[in-house]
């Protein structure tokens, strides 16, 4: 059985690995867009060509 | 009732609008390089980042003026002109004709009027409109050049109101004069001479009822000028009759219909700078920027200061300041956050392998990366720098001329420069060079310079083995630019690739100082991208190591030699023992999990190693204890060159147009990759003194097979004669 701090603590984790995998999967399914540092896509404009914002 | 127009199918007079509101529609039109994206945030208060390389930005932006939100802005991309030769005039053009905004706000750069006027006559002749915004006075009254401003604007017909986009100034006078103008009559359109006058009014008459009225003298000019995109639109009994007056005017002239339009421009230009701009004041010698140039953008000199300037950055960013800041954060991420959060887990009674992926996982792996964040900084802050102030363009001018030898050109040296921040907008911006082969030849060869995701592996191999030296970033970087090189000779002897190099035309902005703000906005998103990239790619990807390096594959805790990563690990090395880095499974996994993005290399090493060495040692000493200086620097080389991260590859395919042109561009980076890193180890270790291995066989096959394919004048005949009977 787990105790109630692995219990809160692993929910915790669990919660910022599918914010972290939410976000991994959105940039994958955006055309291949990693949010890469240095893309100019700051998420105001839609210079990448990659971005589906400049698709629509 | 009016017929509807030929070109845009709307009855003459009716005008669309780009809002299916009311609002008021603003276009914001220059010469690249002019100042209209800083223009264009100044009126939006907004930061919309503007590339500040010819052709890279080639779409049109909105935004609604600050304050005022009825009134739209719409950044259209930076021309020279209006005749259709690039997507970017294309894009203008067909958005001042279909789309007729209120009012045109032109961004004239005041210290180059003579070139930026041109445009500015072609914007008057649509009809709508225009108030000119005279950027960048600062450099002129700096260059002691004198404007009477009242004069010019008396000769064009509209106002003018002096700006310095990037300081604010005349930002607020500019939004008022706009708005007042929005939807008034256009003012009086300047004239030509009497005899050009004749057939623009032969032709507006062919054309009459046709086109709507207010711009029934663009469109005239343009068919004068035998513009072929408008030409191939209209009727054919309109068509002889405009083909009757153009060659009757070429007769009588004796020159050809464009050269005779953009003659009589160019008088109208030269007679009113003439009149209104005094440059008594200025140095006989040239502007300041002149005779940096004569130095800066040498044949002589170009290079081995541009080599300097790296060097200097590198030494800054990775050996010293930078270097320091990073020894401080990765020890108090070790010594101090790590041991916190695992006595405080352990405190509160968390079992041990949810401590071992918090601790060992999580802020071991994205720990590691987020340590370079203060090289980083650095290195940004210096880059954008040097961008601002103008002198990276100088670089991509120096560099047409070493490129132009390898069938690359200046554009492809621009790709590589926005390649150093990240690989996807630098295989991006390859649109913007016109040749197919050239461009598919820099977006598949772009990425062999290294990003600022490789550049923490640079770091972290420098660090570990080099002492920080700044050289080995140097190395890299310049064994990148020999790898593109190379690649342009390879590639253009297969004969779907082969082509000559587009021409290089580049805008020299004047040299200025940075402007602060704008250095620190951009380094901030560049770092954002960083981290948020932390938190995702390389995150998930540290968990994913960490449970594959502390279970067996029947899901019992194990030491990471026995675990799961260990087999398939084990399993993959031997094809790294040749290159040097194949003795230990750990750097065959950090390299596959690189591919997901580069940044996880170091992460995954971060986790890998997490426990430290036995005397308690950090991840820089296991490495400098686990490779010798010869195979780490094989590392870091194959790691640059082989396949680019997963985006790269999708940016990749969005430019070269298929899946299997991608996946031969990518086998193509890797068999590379290989072949260059098989060679640099085996050949370093007979230098370095550890004798002659097994591995210098295909060594010196690679080498011979390299020089023969680039000495050769066609190594490809026989797989083209397979594939053709195939």
């Amino acid at each position: 059985m787990l105790n109630a701090a692995t219990l809160a603590i692993g929910l915790a984790v669990l919660l910022i690995i599918a914010f972290s995998a939410y976000y991994t999967y959105r940039s994958l399914k955006r055309g291949g867009c990693a949010g890469c540092s240095g893309c100019p896509d700051t998420g105001r404009g839609a210079d990448c060509g990659q971005c589906p914002k400049k698709r629509d | 009732m009016a017929q509807p127009h030929p070109i845009h199918g709307r009855p003459a007079g009716v005008s669309k609008r780009t809002s299916e509101t009311m609002s008021t529609v603003i276009a914001l039109t220059g010469n690249p390089d002019s100042g209209k994206t800083t223009t264009f945030n100044r009126l939006v208060g907004r930061s919309q980042r503007a590339e500040n390389w010819p052709g890279v930005n080639v779409e049109r932006k909105e935004g609604g003026l600050k304050d005022k939100k009825d009134v739209i802005i719409v950044d259209l991309p930076g021309v020279h002109s209006f005749s259709p030769y690039s997507q970017e005039e294309i894009i203008c053009r067909d958005f001042l004709l279909n789309d007729r905004p209120d009012a045109v706000i032109n961004i004239v750069n005041a210290s180059n009027l003579e070139r930026s006027l041109y445009l500015t006559l072609q914007i008057l002749e649509t009809g709508i409109p225009v108030v000119i915004a005279l950027n960048m006075m600062d450099v002129v009254r700096r260059e002691g050049i004198k404007i009477d401003v009242g004069k010019i604007s008396k000769a064009l017909g509209c106002p003018i109101v002096e700006t310095v986009a990037l300081k604010g100034d005349g930002i607020k006078e500019l939004t008022e004069t706009i708005v007042s103008a929005a939807g008034e009559k256009a003012g009086s359109i300047p004239g030509y001479s009497e005899d050009l006058e004749g057939y623009i009014s032969a032709v507006e008459e062919a054309i009459r009822g046709k086109v709507p009225e207010e711009t029934e003298r663009w469109y005239a000019l343009k068919l004068l000028e035998r513009d072929e995109r408008l030409r191939k639109d209209i009727d054919e009994d309109v068509s002889e009759r405009v083909d009757a007056i153009v060659s009757s005017m070429e007769e009588k002239i004796d020159n050809d219909a464009d050269g005779i339009i953009a003659g009589e421009r160019y008088s109208f230009i030269e007679r009113v700078v003439d009149s209104a701009v005094d440059k008594s004041g200025t140095d006989k010698r040239g502007t300041r920027s002149d005779r940096i140039d004569r130095i800066v953008t040498s044949r002589r000199w170009g290079l081995p200061i541009f080599a300097l300037v790296m060097f200097a950055i590198y030494f800054v960013a990775i050996e010293t300041v930078g270097g320091w800041g990073t020894e401080i954060l990765d020890d108090y991420i070790r010594n101090t956050v790590r041991p916190a959060a695992e006595s405080w887990l352990i405190g509160a009674g968390v079992d041990g392998w949810l401590v071992g992926l918090i601790v060992k996982g999580i802020i071991s792996g994205v720990g590691t990366v987020v340590a370079f964040l203060p090289q980083m900084i650095v290195l940004f802050f210096i880059l954008f720098l040097l961008e601002e102030c103008g002198y990276m363009s100088r670089v991509a001018v120096v560099m047409d001329h070493l490129f132009r030898r390898f069938g690359l050109s200046g554009k492809s040296f621009i790709s590589i420069l926005v390649g150093m921040g990240c690989g996807v907008p630098g295989i991006m911006s390859s649109r913007s060079i016109e040749g197919e082969t050239e461009r598919k030849i820099t977006a598949m060869t772009v990425t062999f310079i290294p990003c600022s995701a490789k550049l923490l592996v640079i770091a972290l191999i420098a660090g570990a083995l080099f002492g920080q030296s700044a050289l080995i970033a140097i190395s890299v970087y310049l064994i990148g630019i020999l790898c593109i090189l190379m690649s342009g000779i390879i590639m253009k002897k297969w004969k779907s690739l082969a082509g000559t190099p587009s021409p290089f035309i580049i805008e020299l902005p004047s040299y200025h100082m940075p402007y602060l703000p704008s250095v620190l906005r951009l380094m901030s998103e560049r770092l954002w991208s960083f981290i948020k990239n932390a938190g995702t790619f390389v995150l998930l990807a540290c968990v994913l190591v960490w449970f594959l390096s502390s279970f067996d594959w029947h899901l019992n805790t194990v030491d990471a030699g026995d675990s799961m990563l260990a087999g398939i690990g084990n399993a993959m090395r031997w094809v790294f023992v040749p290159l040097g880095f194949g003795d230990e499974w750990e750097f065959s996994m950090a390299t596959i999990t690189g591919l997901l993005s580069k940044e996880n290399i170091v992460g995954s090493l971060g986790v890998l190693f997490s426990s430290g060495g036995p005397g308690g040692e950090g991840i820089w000493e296991i490495l400098g204890s686990m490779l010798t200086p010869a195979g780490g620097y094989a590392f870091l080389l194959f790691n640059m060159i082989c396949a680019p991260c997963i985006a790269a590859v999708g940016a990749m395919k969005g430019e070269l147009g298929s899946w299997k042109e991608t996946a031969k561009a990518v086998t193509y980076q890797c068999i590379l990759a290989y072949a260059l890193t098989l060679i640099f180890y085996q050949f370093a270790m007979i230098i370095l003194g550890y004798g002659v291995g097994w591995g210098i066989i295909p060594a010196v096959i690679a080498l011979a097979g390299l020089i023969y394919v680039l000495a050769s004048k066609d190594p490809f005949s026989p797989f083209r004669r397979a594939e053709r009977d195939a």
